[in-house]
């Protein structure tokens, strides 16, 4: 008999949703580079979470493997390429602290206005769980095109990578 | 949680995101933050896919971004590698070659 | 026409002679003489036209006035006749003359040309109709006598005497504008024809303060006491200057205008009592100064004072026709004496008496010339000055005025003694010079034989022998006078007294030996003195006026350097002032707005370049500033 796991949801819901905030916090201001890479990991992690509680299990899945598993890996050995673990006493955040602090403020109380300002109850309902092989059928049917193209993108980054950072060898 | 809170919760990691690219001194830290806001704009299309979606095109669009941020990652570590090894830093305020 | 061809020759021959004289040398002299010619031949015209009885006028409007328009004109009649016949044939002579007297002279041509002005001025003065042209007139010959007495300007005796001249003759002028002044503001017409009518209607205070304005120009004019002080100075000029001005016509215009306005003065009786005793004390006053001299020139300078005497004594005792008869003689004589002194003055260099002397055998026809003129001026008939002297002396006994004549006798006696003094002096004698004389050039030789046959006989057109013509013609025109008759006794009288001092004087002076005994030279000494100081008139007048004036140019000198110009001073010291201001505004206020502006400008490229700093993050919080502020404006509009 499984528990009664859906009273912690609402629980489960905030939790994430304010771990991400607090993680996302740690990254942009954190004075060890590395802290803020792992910080940024968990921020990502807990935004899984947060796909799980809306029942899309699949792209949750799919945001821990790519994100976590690849993205932030690339950035901990670009970290380790580059400046390693660094000194603590740099300042990590340039002059403009102030106003980009109250700009980006700002942009955030606009956004929270238009938001709040909507019903978004009367809008719709929330939609019954949609299974993972109807999100399979739509990404080959529907959106074909994008998906190829998709793939042609990412032949195309990676030749690109590797053109920008190969180290050019004189000619002997 | 009421739909208004996803949007709030999005906007929160956007503008934080945000706070990291117009602030941080480190290159690589720069990019961490776009990261951040690329997350948070995945976050609002599924809490818009849950109102409207009855064939999961939210979760693929969400998929699709994903897999841009990706190669935007790549492409960018790329740029910052190649960029270190010519001016041996990677501090944003020494690349200030487009100065007037 | 004829009347303006008469005084506007001589005034082109000025102005072509001031022009283009100094390239013509010579012929200058011919410009002046033929203008002068013309004039000669518009005389006898004129004398032809009147004589046939026509009257001749010519007249234009010069302006507008208040209530009538002012009209200038040119007239003639017999009065006018005598006088330009006088002018224009003794100017003729005496500019042939000056051709051998000047022949030296570097200004040639501009002595010609200040003689051409002269007589222009004296033609129109005697052909003026009214006073305006008179009073036009009367200043232009007061100013070409300025400029003849001065000629030779280098001499600093000849410019002072210049100057005196014209002031003197000044302050009798200012006495002629207000009579004429006051003419015009009581009858508003300054017509010599309406002068008749004008005695009649005015009152008579009135008139006599006009004609005492108008005596008081003649006064200066004609070098009567007390003006008469310019007159013996004026010799420092040219002898034939001296000849032409000072003796035949300019100061005679002193006693052509009062015989002129003679209605008005014949209406005011208290004038003409001043005229006469004006006139007598004048005449005795000079002769007496005559007797002393020793330059030629001065003794001939105060026998016109006394000469010009005797005709204002005559227009005071009420005779205007006597006065002109013995202008017209006189004119003849004094310039033949003139001339014939300027001869002398020519060959020997000197102008003293006591330094000549037994010119007779050297200059014989200066000579005889001169012997004729010394007859005529002493009366001793039957020259010239007997006739008309005469006239004068019969006419102050008829009319009822015994001292005057009597005075005016034994002036006449002192007339002879002194002119047969200088005659003695000059020809008679043993020669007292050491250079060697010769007589003078034809070209001036002829114009002194003209002259003495002129004074021989133009005496006899006014008398007895031809009927007294002149007189009768000239009363017949506006100023009816009864000629008296002859009286051969006081003829007699005055010619054995004239007779009688030339005996005397030709005895005294042929030798210069002193005949008195001392006693006698001790009471007389004293009275000698006074007199060859010309009774210390000029003296007087150097104290009472000339050094007060003198002294207040000084003290405005003072006033003006002082007041004035330190008021200047410091106007030009505030402008500075404010100057210094406006320039201190302009390189603050004006230059800092332009300055200001440049500086701006740059402010505000090297501030907005300051937005370029090459750090992306700076750029993308502009742009997202940019957004934001776009997104507020559309949510709130």
């Amino acid at each position: 008999m499984t528990p009664d796991l859906t009273q912690w949801l609402p629980w489960v819901n905030y939790g994430c949703a304010v771990l991400a905030v607090v993680a996302g916090l740690r990254v942009v201001t954190g004075r060890q580079l590395f802290h803020s890479a792992l910080a940024l990991g968990l921020s990502l992690l807990s935004v899984a979470g947060l796909y799980f509680v809306v029942a899309a299990d699949f792209l949750a899945v799919a945001q821990i493997l790519i994100y976590v598993g690849a993205i932030l890996t690339l950035i901990a050995f670009a970290i380790m390429l580059t400046t390693g673990f660094g000194d603590p006493t740099i300042p990590q955040a340039n002059r403009q602290r102030l106003p980009a602090a109250l700009i980006t403020l700002a942009v955030w109380i606009l956004l929270v206005r238009v938001t709040v300002a909507i019903p978004w109850d009367q809008l719709a309902a929330p939609q019954p769980r949609v299974p993972v092989a109807t999100v399979g059928r739509t990404l080959v049917t529907s959106y074909l095109l994008p998906f190829e193209l998709i793939s042609i993108l990412f032949v195309a980054c990676l030749i690109g990578a590797i053109a920008i950072s190969a180290q050019r060898r004189p000619m002997s | 949680m009421p739909l208004a809170a996803w949007f709030i919760t999005s906007a929160t990691l956007f503008c934080l995101g945000l706070y990291g690219v117009l602030t941080r001194r480190n290159a690589v830290a720069i990019l961490m933050a776009i990261e951040l806001m690329l997350n948070a704009a995945n976050l609002n299309v599924v809490a818009t896919a849950r109102l409207l979606d009855a064939r999961g095109e939210g979760q693929v669009v969400a998929l699709f971004i994903i897999a841009l941020a990706a190669c935007e990652a790549v492409v960018g570590l790329a740029i910052i590698l190649t960029v270190y090894r010519q001016a041996k830093s990677i501090w944003a305020d020494d690349l200030h070659l487009l100065k007037g | 026409m004829a009347l303006l061809l008469i005084p506007l020759a001589p005034a082109l021959a000025f102005v072509v002679l001031l022009l283009v004289g100094r390239r013509l040398h010579r012929a200058s002299a011919w410009v002046a003489i033929g203008a002068m010619g013309i004039a000669i031949a518009g005389s006898l015209v004129v004398w032809r036209a009147l004589l046939a009885g026509e009257t001749l006028a010519w007249r234009f409007v010069w302006a507008m006035g208040d209530h009538a328009p002012l009209v200038l004109g040119l007239q003639a009649d017999p009065l006018t006749a005598v006088m330009l016949s006088v002018v224009s044939l003794i100017g003729t002579l005496i500019l042939i003359y000056s051709v051998g007297y000047m022949a030296e002279e570097a200004r040639f041509s501009r002595f010609f040309a200040y003689m051409s002005l002269f007589c222009a001025a004296m033609l129109g003065l005697v052909l003026a109709d009214g006073f305006v042209l008179l009073f036009l007139c009367w200043e232009l010959v007061g100013l070409g006598s300025y400029l003849l007495i001065s000629f030779w300007f280098e001499k600093p005796e000849a410019a002072l005497a210049g100057k005196k001249a014209f002031i003197t003759t000044r302050i009798g002028d200012t006495g002629l504008l207000l009579g004429i002044l006051a003419l015009y503001w009581t009858t508003g017409t300054l017509h010599f024809e309406a002068l008749p009518e004008v005695a009649a209607t005015v009152s008579p205070l009135l008139l006599t303060a006009i004609t005492l304005g108008i005596f008081a120009g003649a006064v200066g004019k004609s070098a009567q006491l007390p003006l008469h002080v310019w007159l013996p100075d004026a010799m420092e000029g040219p002898t034939p200057v001296s000849a032409l001005i000072h003796a035949a016509t300019m100061v005679a215009a002193g006693v052509y205008l009062v015989a002129r306005t003679f209605p008005l003065f014949a209406a005011a009786p208290q004038t003409l009592a001043v005229v006469g005793i004006v006139g007598t004390a004048t005449a005795f006053f000079a002769a007496t100064i005559a007797c002393v001299m020793t330059d030629i020139k001065r003794v001939l300078a105060y026998s016109t004072i006394s000469q010009l005497g005797f005709m204002m004594a005559a227009l005071g005792v009420g005779s205007s026709v006597a006065s002109i008869f013995h202008l017209t003689t006189h004119a003849w004589f004094k310039a033949l004496l003139f001339l014939g002194a300027g001869s002398v003055i020519h060959a020997l260099h000197t102008q003293e008496l006591l330094a000549m002397g037994g010119l007779r055998r050297t200059m014989p026809l200066t000579c005889l010339t001169m012997l004729v003129g010394t007859l005529a001026i002493s009366g001793i008939p039957p020259f010239s000055g007997f006739w008309s002297k005469d006239e004068i002396l019969v006419t102050a006994f008829a009319l009822h005025h015994p001292l005057i004549g009597s005075a005016l006798v034994v002036t006449s006696v002192l007339t002879a003694f002194y002119m047969m003094r200088l005659f003695t002096l000059t020809f008679l004698g043993t020669p007292r010079s050491a250079a060697h004389p010769h007589e003078s050039p034809r070209v001036m030789t002829g114009p002194l034989v003209l002259l003495a046959i002129g004074a021989a006989g133009v005496g006899l057109v006014g008398s007895p022998l031809m009927h007294h013509g002149l007189q009768s013609w000239l009363s017949s025109a506006h100023a009816p006078q009864n000629t008296p008759a002859v009286s051969w006794g006081l003829a007699g009288l005055t010619t054995v007294g004239a007779l009688g001092a030339l005996l005397v004087a030709g005895a005294r002076y042929t030798t210069l030996t002193p005949r008195l005994s001392p006693a006698l030279w001790r009471w007389w000494q004293p009275v000698y003195a006074m007199v060859a100081h010309k009774y210390a008139v000029d003296e007087l007048y150097e104290e009472a006026l000339v050094r007060p004036l003198r002294a207040m140019t000084q003290w405005l000198y003072q006033v003006d350097q002082r007041v004035i110009d330190r008021l200047v001073d410091h106007s030009g010291l505030a402008s500075l002032r404010l100057s210094r201001w406006k320039e201190r505004f302009d390189r603050y206020v004006v230059d800092g707005l332009v300055n200001g502006l440049a500086v701006a400008i740059r402010w505000c490229g090297r501030t907005g370049r300051l937005v370029q700093s090459g750090f992306v993050q700076h750029y993308l919080l502009i742009a997202l500033t940019g957004a934001l502020c776009m997104a507020l404006y559309v949510l709130w509009t």
